[in-house]
């Protein structure tokens, strides 16, 4: 009891320093999740996404794929150079290029319906997997009527007509999950937050109690290593449950309205993995640094490191391969997958097993920060046994 | 008789190549205040650390209250005070939440707990600094903070390892004066210095230690009385020549003549008239001098003949 009052008094001195963390974090999701709401708007409101579409198709078919798009989608006119089409892929001028090769319509006669089309998009990107999906339809819709011995213009003509009363329903399902809501700006900056805010709520209190002199003083009173350590296991799991809280809450406040329940609990769950993680590290950084300066250099590095590389504040398209594969190393990778993964569940249930991917591999994370710190502890304690 | 409170047998401990306690013996009994005086290095911390069970040692063992010590004994740590030459305290924490935080690993009732805190506040004289962090205490206030912590839960035994460094004459007079009086309320002490005054001032019995080793025991009275000299005669001599020098240094119980500074320094073994047959000998051969004082034995004294050097550096 006396650890665990004293854990909170001395957590006193580190409450300014979580504010200004508070404040910086609703700031920024503010900002952020204000200038991506600009554009979901109006990929919401029209729906369009901008593609480009090369069509060197010597049958008459490819050009009815590409104006059933242009219909669709914004079109946007270019040549057929690799580089160029790269860059503006990169600074999202296009989204999608579509490549439509000589023979097809040829075979699409021959009813092949393997590799039609080429495709280059932002990776993992939901446009990318919008668009897919249409072109696929498309198709199979075009195969079926021309191979049904409909004359090329006919075919052309009753695929758009019946696509557009489909893409009328499929547009008002998806765009619910087209336009990202505020709240998943919100949930997928929190491991930034939560690192700094975690790390910040543990390690200062217990190097207190690591003190060689502290440490000292505590073993030659009554009190058992045991009622030690509970209290402040005790105190750190309240402090985390505190910050979650209150952070839940905040989420609450500001997003309550659109938030549906599974998607609260969904969110909930990831949360809670991750800030396993961060306790662990929190335990672990602990042990390792000496001092103040130490620990929030490390919080730093930490907090803001594994934000890019997992993915947080640069969207993942950007970050190239190498980096990505990386990432995976990093339990802000499988949680910003977690969080669009929630953003999917309603329109495809079956994600609900990646999501549970992602959750065990932020758990095994947490536990190995676990395992380190105790082996941690250990050593340091061998070490001054050796020495005394 | 009363009991042994600490008894120490044939303790040694090693750092690598350094034997920082060597066979060491000691026995404490209850109600002593007892000093342990030695110069930087020798051990005197060692000892406390092996007594409170944060290192292991080599060989020998330590009783606490009759029973050996060992890290899990709680029961015995429950009557224990420690006051640690480094101070340890919470910096994060108030002077009030600092001793309610170290009292209340050993008082579970509230109340008493309030009590003994407010106690310990008033005993060490820092109501007044109650709200204050240590941060902002000067070091003589820190080092009674450091000692309210060790001692508010009325321990039965309570160990002071230097509590006085860097403490001002003032509040270091403070501080004997209530280690004293926790004395006689019962508390068995053990107090570590390398100060001598201090420790001359107030123990009932010194162990005078040194490179690991328990040199000699006993109270101060019995202490001097193991060293030779019995009083040193210091007198301003102006002038005065080699050849009386010799002949002051053959005169009965006197065993040591040094003069510097115009400072004549003669130590004598214990006998009577010393002082008398030295004025003597000056008058007879004309040799004039200014003030004269003669010195009884200190604990340097003791320090110095047991060990051939001085106490402090
Ligand atoms: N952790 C340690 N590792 C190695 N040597 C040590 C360690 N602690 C103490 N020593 C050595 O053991 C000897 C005794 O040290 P100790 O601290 O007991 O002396 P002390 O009498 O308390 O001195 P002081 O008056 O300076 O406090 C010293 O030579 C010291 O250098
Ligand atoms: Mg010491």
């Amino acid at each position: 009891m006396q650890v665990f009052k004293a854990y909170f008094k001395i957590l006193r001195d580190s409450i300014p320093g979580l504010f200004i963390y508070l404040v910086i974090f609703i700031a920024i999701s503010f900002f952020l999740s204000g200038s991506g709401k600009e554009s979901t708007a109006t990929t919401f409101t029209k729906n369009k996404v901008k593609i480009a579409v090369i069509n060197e198709d010597e049958g008459g078919l490819g050009e009815g794929l590409k104006s059933y798009l242009s219909q669709i989608h914004t079109l946007v006119p270019t040549e057929n150079d690799k580089e160029m089409l790269q860059d503006q892929l990169y600074y999202r001028n296009i989204e999608y290029i579509l490549f439509i090769p000589k023979d097809f319509t040829n075979k699409i006669k021959n009813n092949e319906k393997e590799h039609l089309c080429e495709n280059v998009k932002v990776p993992a990107s939901y446009t990318g997997k919008y668009l897919d999906s249409q072109v696929d339809q498309y198709i199979s819709t075009l195969i079926t009527y021309v191979i049904a011995g409909i004359d090329d213009k006919q075919a052309l003509e009753y695929t758009k007509s019946d696509l557009e009363k489909e893409v009328s329903v499929q547009l008002l399902n998806e765009s619910i999950s087209i336009s990202k809501a505020d709240d998943y700006y919100y949930f997928k900056y929190l491991p930034y937050i939560f690192i700094s805010v975690v790390v910040m709520g543990i390690s200062p209190i217990l190097m207190t109690f690591y003190k060689k002199e502290i440490n000292e003083r505590n073993l030659c009173s009554p009190m058992t290593l045991k009622t030690k350590s509970i209290g402040l296991v005790a105190g750190s799991i309240v402090t985390v449950l505190g910050i979650f809280v209150l952070f839940l809450v905040f989420a609450f406040f500001l997003y309550g309205k659109n938030m549906e329940f599974e998607k609260t609990i969904l969110y909930i769950i990831n949360c809670i993995s991750f800030l396993s993680f961060a306790t662990g590290l929190g335990y672990l950084v602990s042990i390792f640094s000496s001092n103040h300066n130490i620990l929030n250099m490390i919080t730093n590095v930490c907090g803001l490191g594994m934000s890019f590389l997992g993915g947080i504040f640069v969207p993942r398209e950007v970050l190239g391969e190498k980096v990505i594969a990386l990432s995976k190393f990093l339990p802000t990778y499988w949680y910003v997958n977690a969080v669009e993964a929630i953003q999917e569940v309603k329109i495809n249930p079956s994600i609900m097993k990646e999501f549970q991917i992602n959750i065990g591999v932020q758990l095994l994370f947490a536990i190995a920060m676990f395992a380190i710190a105790l082996a941690g502890t250990k050593y340091k304690s061998d070490a001054r046994k050796q020495v005394s | 008789m009363s009991a042994a409170v600490i008894k120490i047998e044939n303790l040694v401990k090693r750092y690598h190549e350094l034997v920082a306690l060597d066979h060491f013996n000691l026995e404490i009994k209850e109600g002593e205040i007892f000093g342990l005086l030695g110069p930087n290095g020798s051990g005197k911390t060692t000892t406390i650390n092996c007594i409170l069970a944060l290192l292991s040692f080599d060989k020998g063992n330590v009783e606490v209250f009759g029973e050996e010590m060992a890290p899990n004994k709680y029961h015995l740590k429950q009557d224990i005070g420690i006051v640690f030459q480094n101070v340890a305290v919470f910096n994060e924490l108030t002077v009030y939440e600092n001793i309610e935080y170290f009292c209340g690993l050993y008082i579970k009732n509230k109340q008493t707990r309030k009590q003994y805190v407010e106690e310990a506040m008033e005993f060490v004289g820092l109501n007044d600094f109650k709200s204050f962090y240590p941060k902002k205490l000067s070091g003589g206030l820190l080092r009674r903070l450091n000692i309210a912590c060790g001692i508010a839960h009325k321990p039965k035994l309570i160990i002071m390892d230097e509590p006085t460094v860097a403490v001002d004459p003032q509040s270091r007079n403070k501080i004997l004066e209530g280690i004293v009086e926790l004395n006689k309320k019962g508390a068995t002490i053990i107090y570590t210095s390398h100060y001598m005054e201090e420790v001359e001032q107030i123990c009932t019995r010194i162990a005078i230690m040194d490179k690991g080793k328990n040199l000699a025991i006993g109270t101060k009275e019995e202490l001097k009385m193991m060293i030779k000299t019995g009083e040193t005669i210091n007198m301003e001599v102006l002038e005065i020549e080699d050849k009386n020098l010799e002949e002051i240094k053959k005169l009965p119980h006197v065993y040591q003549v040094e003069y510097k500074e115009n400072k004549l320094h003669i130590k004598c073994s214990k006998g009577k008239h010393n002082l008398i047959r030295v004025l003597d000998y000056m008058q007879t051969n004309q040799i004039a001098f200014g003030r004269v004082y003669a010195e009884l034995p200190t604990l340097n004294d003791v320090f110095l003949e047991i060990t051939g050097k001085e106490l402090r550096d």
